[in-house]
């Protein structure tokens, strides 16, 4: 499969960027083809322009970063996010990334009742690879909005029988290394198991 | 009442600027004090650095006048009101960004070096409110689970007192809502605002 790896954390020498490698092995291992997209690296603007709010994916005055990534996300069969978990959600980059890339006529349409259509149908996975500082039980507390973003808002957009899937270390404060390990393990198996 | 109001929308002159100049009029007429931010207008930048994560878990965090200022108006105030459009179900990047960079270790919360547990530090704050506008219908939010307001009222309420008081303001179906709709709800921000 076409696998398009969104990769986000600030530094190069983090336990997110272990994991990156671990999916990476795993991908090759099960002859996948990845493409990734590293959103510190290559300088994405995650702030949304007022220009760029009702702009179609196909509009040439988008901003040619924006631009190459949509071509890229228009080629995927499967998406894997790769990203430490901040406030419950995403980092603003790649939240970022998701309200300047998964626009209209790229990621959904709109019908005549302004009821929205999918469009990434082409899509047939949908993974989430994350790490928490926090437990589960507080994650629950504090209402999980980033696994329900990608598990609902952003999976209703792929095919209808894709499958969405969240591999998660909670916990990572006070994890210990046998618990990462375990974790790295898990993610190059599921990767090689797409 | 001391308030700090944040605003995420690119646009000056739209309906969420609207939102954000009757609230804080609002605020001011109801005999408060406010602080504000409209972090598109002042130019904030949406990601944490690579420096500032490299701070993060020193003992100086903050390393910009830019966000102390904010620290220092989060610390000050006494009600936290955030003013943004629901883009794929939470907030806008710059807003989310908003929380990474500001409510860092020793402002929002501190790690506990015993525990290794998270302490809450936003002692000072006894109203969060949020105040959101929707392209989707109630419905739709209610099945994708409105991160957004999960993450502000939620999220937040863990590191405030247990006293603290939520309050959400939703107008939904923005794009199709008619303009009673629209002057129905700043008059609802309006006079929630000025009784807070």
């Amino acid at each position: 499969m076409n696998v398009l790896v969104v990769y986000t954390h600030p530094s190069p020498t983090s336990f997110t960027d272990a994991v990156l490698q671990r999916v990476l092995a795993g991908l090759a291992a099960g002859g996948h083809k990845a493409d990734v997209i590293d959103l510190y690296s290559c300088g994405f603007e995650p702030a949304l322009p007022a220009e760029d709010r009702f702009r179609s994916g196909d509009d040439a005055a988008c901003d040619p970063v924006v631009r190459d990534h949509i071509a890229r996300l228009r080629i995927a069969e499967a998406i894997v996010f790769v990203y430490p978990t901040w406030w419950s959600g995403p980092p603003a980059m790649l939240k970022g990334w998701i309200d300047r890339v998964w626009v209209a006529d790229v990621a959904y349409t709109m019908n005549s009742k302004g009821h929205l259509r999918p469009k990434l149908g082409h899509i047939r996975r949908l993974i989430v690879v994350t790490s928490h500082g926090s437990a589960k039980h507080v994650n629950m507390i504090e209402g999980e909005s980033g696994k329900l973003l990608f598990g609902r808002a952003l999976r209703r957009l792929i095919r209808w029988n894709g499958r969405s899937r969240w591999i998660a270390l909670y916990n990572i404060d006070r994890s210990t290394p046998a618990q990462r390990q375990t974790h790295l393990t898990r993610v190059e198996a599921a990767m090689a198991n797409l | 009442m001391r308030a700090l109001v944040i605003h995420a929308h690119p646009l000056s002159d739209g309906f969420s600027a609207a939102l954000f100049s009757t609230a804080v009029d609002a605020l001011l007429a109801g005999g408060h004090e406010v602080r504000s931010h409209q972090l598109y207008q002042e130019g904030f930048a949406a990601a944490m650095s690579p420096a500032e994560h490299h701070a993060y878990h020193t003992d100086t965090p903050i390393i910009s006048d830019e966000i102390q200022q904010h620290a220092d108006d989060l610390l000050w105030a006494q009600a936290l009101v955030f003013i943004y459009p629901t883009w794929w179900a939470g907030l806008p990047a710059i807003l989310k960004g908003w929380l990474e960079r500001v409510m860092v270790p020793g402002v929002a919360f501190a790690f506990d070096e015993k525990s290794g547990k998270v302490k809450a530090n936003l002692g000072n704050i006894t109203h969060l409110v949020g105040i959101s506008t929707y392209g989707s219908a109630r419905w739709s939010n209610w099945i994708t689970g409105d991160g957004g307001r999960r993450t502000t009222l939620r999220a937040l309420r863990m590191l405030c007192p247990l006293r603290t008081r939520t309050r959400w303001f939703g107008l939904y179906r923005m794009d199709s809502c008619t303009p009673s709709d629209r002057t129905a709800f700043l008059a609802k921000v309006e006079s929630g605002m000025r009784t807070l």
